[in-house]
């Protein structure tokens, strides 16, 4: 392109004209540049991906659960407990005798009898 | 990154990105194409504020047209030469009567102040020369001598054959070389 135009030398003077004229080329202002770069960016179609919507409540608890399996189980469970609640099956009552004996007196149980001599201990060296 | 650079690209596949909604290539065009359609209506028009305004047209069409936008059928620039050159057309047979008294303002650039005086003074002697050529004259001469265009392309844009295109530079510049030679001597001739 650049031979072109120097191959194409006149003889007349013109050239020099020309080559004036070349080194002299108008530049568009930052300004020009800011309105047809706009115009471009407007002129295209929308194709940038939008931000993702943010979660609702639900859905971050449902997430800090783990999620619809953890959420399914959740609700098996909930729903057995209120069935066991409002109709026990007939065997529940004879698992309950077997685990926890005929009788239905409460009993106090010393896990760490021990505890008591040490305070008494305590109390007697105070 | 496997994609090319943007800067590395051609224009129509610049284009072609663009109308897919690709920024960067928007970006590209825009840095890439601005200054050639500025220059170029800077130098059919003479007046940088309408340079300005037949500059973002002719982009604005581009960006139109770039959806619809065929490969291989023309250049990207030969298209926009064209419409560049059309719009100022419109511009000067509206202003037609009105004297063409201004001129592009010289950028600088690295010369030194004697010969920086000396191209912006023979520049403006030129496109002084220039506004007063018939347009096709001055839209050949110009494509071919300050845009660096060969004859093929230049006949393409403006739809005419390349003799055509050769017969119009030389009665142009037959014509610039009428107006300018009175000024040799003043725009340091000498010196050459």
């Amino acid at each position: 392109m650049t031979d072109e135009r120097k191959t194409d030398r006149d003889d007349d003077g013109l050239e020099s004209f020309f080559e004036a004229a070349r080194r002299m080329e108008p530049t568009p202002s930052d300004a020009l540049m800011a309105r047809v770069l706009a115009d471009a960016l407007a002129a295209q179609p929308v194709a940038a991906p939008r931000a993702l919507p943010r979660p609702g409540a639900w859905a971050q608890l449902r997430e800090a659960l783990g999620g619809w399996p953890a959420l399914g189980g959740l609700a098996t469970a909930g729903v057995m407990g209120l069935a066991f609640g409002i109709a026990a099956p007939a065997g529940l009552a004879d698992l309950a005798t077997a685990v926890l004996g005929q009788s239905t007196d409460t009993y106090l149980v010393d896990l760490m009898p021990e505890l008591d001599f040490d305070i008494a201990m305590d109390l007697s060296e105070g | 990154m496997a994609f090319d650079a943007p800067s590395d690209l051609a224009d129509d596949v610049l284009l072609r990105r663009f109308a897919l909604g690709d920024a960067a290539a928007a970006r590209a065009l825009t840095l890439r194409l601005t200054p050639r359609v500025h220059a170029h209506a800077m130098r059919l028009l003479g007046d940088r504020a309408e340079a300005e305004d037949v500059t973002q047209e002719a982009l604005l069409r581009l960006w139109r047209i770039a959806p619809d936008w065929r490969a291989g059928e023309a250049k990207v620039t030969t298209w926009l030469y064209r419409v560049t050159a059309n719009l100022a057309t419109d511009r000067l047979r509206k202003r037609r009567g009105v004297a063409l008294d201004s001129v592009p303002e010289p950028e600088d650039d690295a010369q030194g102040p004697a010969g920086l005086l000396q191209d912006k003074a023979r520049a403006a002697a030129l496109q002084q020369a220039l506004a007063a050529l018939p347009e096709r004259q001055k839209q050949a001469v110009v494509l071919r001598h300050l845009e660096g265009l060969g004859n093929p392309e230049i006949a393409g844009i403006m739809d005419i054959s390349a003799e055509a295109v050769e017969s119009l530079v030389a009665r142009g510049k037959r014509a610039l070389t009428a107006a300018l030679s009175g000024q040799r001597a003043e725009l340091g001739y000498e010196d050459d």
